[in-house]
């Protein structure tokens, strides 16, 4: 599936993203969030959205606000949605869980889109860093994709130097992570001493790279975002 | 708006962009250093915060500060040698005030832009010329001094000053594109269209208007 998928034209990267004439930058960060939303993340409910909410907070507070794009992508069942990079203040924070568990598949779809979104960036004189994390409770239930292809492109993302980050629920999703060779994993199940507050770091991590990330010339993202 | 971007040649030559520009409450200009002098955007950027310290209103006592600090001869070739283009206004008119080389660049009511070259060859007249004994030097042995432009508000909208870095934009295929962001005051596209085709533009590059 994933080599069939079409190639945009510009029009359509404008239109599904962020028109170049509403970017006031020249440097810009993208972040991907992919957001389990199958029914065995139920019981997470109310610390998604909550975290959601400060994460977007924490985004759109910064004096880096305007140098951010970013995209939400949820999956379950057999439904992979993935909107564009927007700008933070117009990122959706409400959750629900139900369904399967498409993991390989958002995880293609939602590299497929980062990397060409950066490409067309970057074609367009834009300075260009990227954070791909994904938040699952894993396993995959019901990718037409295999781990394999998910893996390739996971580990085309570590390539290009955009950091990999998975907030794992539970120990499926870390077997998950793992074999998919994320550079960044995070465990939060009910082991975990306060898994509210592992949620919390988690997006806590991510909203602190993306603004640092921003702010600093260079790759100072380190290769474990969560041992900050 | 003010874009300041470092030229291809500086990149690939490990230069710092030497050219540096400011937008104050009553001025706005922009310095080119020389890019024989090792270190000239030393002076530019003392210089602006100089100048800025002072509203503006006194160019001799910055230069001298500046040459306090470099009084040598090979100090002044190293930090001093810089172009200034100063744009201010009264009720009726832009002054442009320039010692060295570059554009004056000005909007018509009808939004034309016309562009207008200072300082032709490749010997502009750095003020810190004034610094330096006429044995040293080849030409501009009298001194040299600010050279005043009027323009008339009647004709102008806007009025604004850029390095010599300019001619690469006008001489290259982009020129319409960068006219278009130009009159919209589209200070992040200018900067898009010089890192999106930065082999075009090989030296520094800053526009103010």
């Amino acid at each position: 599936m994933a080599d069939v998928m079409d190639i945009m034209g510009l029009d359509d990267f404008e239109q599904e993203n962020t028109a170049m004439d509403d970017i006031n930058s020249e440097t810009i960060n993208l972040v991907c969030t992919l957001i389990d939303e199958s029914g065995s993340m139920g019981g997470n409910i109310q610390e998604m959205n909550y975290n959601q909410s400060s994460f977007k907070d924490a985004l759109a507070n910064s004096k880096e606000a305007d140098e951010m794009l970013v995209a939400k992508g949820t999956f379950s069942n057999s439904n992979v949605v993935i909107g564009g990079y927007k700008k933070i203040e117009e990122f959706d924070t409400t959750y629900k869980a139900s369904g399967m568990t498409p993991l390989y598949d958002a995880i293609i779809i939602g590299a497929e889109k980062l990397v060409s979104y950066r490409t067309y960036l970057k074609d367009q004189g834009m300075n260009v860093k990227a954070v791909f994390a994904v938040f699952s409770d894993g396993e995959d239930t019901s990718s037409r994709n295999s781990l394999s292809e998910a893996r390739r492109f996971v580990e085309n993302l570590n390539s290009l130097e955009i950091p990999t980050a998975f907030i794992a629920f539970g120990n499926s999703a870390i077997n998950e992570a793992t074999n998919l060779k994320f550079k960044s994993i995070l465990k939060i199940d009910s082991n975990t001493p306060d898994p509210a507050s592992a949620l919390r770091h988690a997006f806590d991590v991510l909203s602190k790279s993306t603004i640092k990330s921003v702010s600093v010339v260079g790759n100072n993202v380190s290769d474990d975002l969560f041992t900050m | 708006m003010l874009v300041c971007k470092i030229g291809f040649e500086h990149v690939e030559k490990g230069l710092n962009c030497q050219d540096f520009g400011f937008e104050l409450a009553d001025y706005k200009g922009i310095m080119d250093g020389c890019s024989e002098g090792k270190h000239s955007e030393v002076g530019v950027k003392l210089f602006a915060h100089l100048f800025s310290e002072t509203d503006g209103n006194n160019i001799e006592y910055c230069f001298d500060i500046l040459h306090n600090l470099f009084h040598t001869y090979e100090d002044i070739r190293s930090h001093m040698l810089f172009t200034v283009l100063l744009v201010s206004q009264n009720e009726d008119e832009y002054i442009v005030d320039i010692c060295g080389d570059g554009y004056i660049i000005k909007q018509r009511h009808d939004d034309f832009i016309e562009y207008k070259k200072i300082g032709e060859g490749n010997s502009p007249e750095y003020f810190a010329y004034n610094f330096i004994s006429p044995d040293h030097l080849s030409k501009y042995k009298d001194g040299v001094e600010f050279k005043r432009h009027l323009l008339s508000k009647t004709e102008y909208k806007a009025v604004g000053v850029a390095s010599d870095g300019l001619e690469y934009i006008l001489n290259s295929p982009f020129k319409d594109e960068f006219e278009k962001h130009l009159i919209g005051r589209k200070e992040f596209a200018i900067r898009r269209l010089i890192n999106r085709e930065h082999k075009y533009f090989k030296d520094d590059i800053s526009i103010v208007i």
